[in-house]
């Protein structure tokens, strides 16, 4: 159980730290721009 | 029913762009750089954030890795798995209420289910990374009920889609084969919802695909007491996603709505609390 816990933690840093990554790097306004498809 | 609320607002909210009624121009403002973890087109005339496969196809199509999307998805999918798929996404929803006509309702084989990463990793990651262009999006079911559709009937000319050349010809001009298409494809899951519960969500959701990968990973899981359960199918009959819930209660079909949890053999639980039932043997092996 323990162990089960410790590999969420750490899995959840991991997309935490993807996510800010990807913020500073500005996707937030190339998913803004993606111009929509018909 | 509180289901259906969550359902209702997550149809509402990401389209309540009322004033293109007015201008006849898409919203492209700085709420489209956020991805609702729902299905729902960014070219909706109402649309007000952006689709995550959308976003997906587009990073492709640039040749750009999406930080944000992997973080963002993966958080989600880490704490719930697909239940966004079962609470909140306005295609599912449809695919609910189109599931309450009344017709002899089918199941698919399990391994069908696989064909969701096919979608995936094909249509919104290598042919539009080696084509540029949003493949998955032409091809799109729900985008052609919710965007293409709305648009065609409207007819404006200009709408704002960077994607659209001559950028000031009336819509209907310039909708090309894939329109056609991705209508075919609409009939087709249109005429499979009446047979199947939630089909595209079974075989083709690529959003599904991610969120399915942290089912048994997730924070929340769900567990059957194997040795109360008599396997009676009532979570079968409640499943909207026509799934039997003993044989595999985090499965990558399951998406979380929680109707099974009415019969008192199936629970959620999280890890971090205490289990009140016997667990997921097959999840528990697998992690």
């Amino acid at each position: 159980m323990k162990k089960k816990i410790i590999i969420t933690i750490v899995l959840f840093l991991f997309f935490g730290f993807i996510l800010a990554y990807g913020l500073t790097k500005g996707d937030f306004f190339t998913t803004a721009l993606n111009g929509g498809t018909l | 029913m509180k289901r259906r609320i969550f359902q209702i607002i997550g149809l509402i909210l990401p389209n309540s762009y009322f004033k293109v009624i007015a201008t006849k121009v898409i919203y492209r403002g700085q709420l489209k750089g956020i991805c609702a973890p729902l299905f729902n087109c960014y070219a909706c005339p109402l649309a007000t954030i952006s689709c995550p496969i959308g976003t997906l196809q587009h990073f492709m199509a640039i040749a750009k890795v999406p930080y944000y999307l992997i973080g963002y998805l993966g958080l989600i999918g880490l704490a719930v798995g697909r239940m966004a798929c079962g609470w909140i996404c306005p295609f599912g929803f449809f695919q609910d209420l189109m599931a309450k006509i009344k017709t002899k309702k089918f199941r698919f084989p399990s391994y069908l289910g696989y064909l969701k990463y096919v979608a995936l990793v094909l249509l919104a990651i290598i042919v539009p990374f080696l084509t540029h262009e949003h493949w998955f999006s032409k091809l799109c079911p729900w985008g052609a009920l919710e965007a293409s559709i709305p648009w065609g009937l409207w007819n404006p000319s200009d709408p704002g889609f960077l994607s659209l050349t001559p950028a000031n010809a009336p819509i209907r001009d310039l909708l090309g084969g894939s329109y056609y298409l991705k209508l075919g494809i609409l009939a087709g899951f249109l005429g499979l919802m009446l047979f199947f519960k939630r089909p595209f969500c079974f075989l083709a959701c690529p959003l599904g695909a991610i969120f399915s990968l942290f089912n048994r990973i997730s924070i929340i899981r769900l567990g059957v007491d194997t040795e109360a359960c008599t396997k009676c199918n009532k979570c079968l009959r409640n499943c909207p996603a026509g799934l039997k819930v003993y044989e595999n209660p985090n499965s990558i079909n399951c998406i979380r709505c929680l109707e099974c949890t009415k019969c008192d053999k199936v629970k959620l639980y999280s890890i971090f609390g205490k289990q009140p039932m016997t667990r997921d043997k097959k999840s528990e092996a697998d992690f």
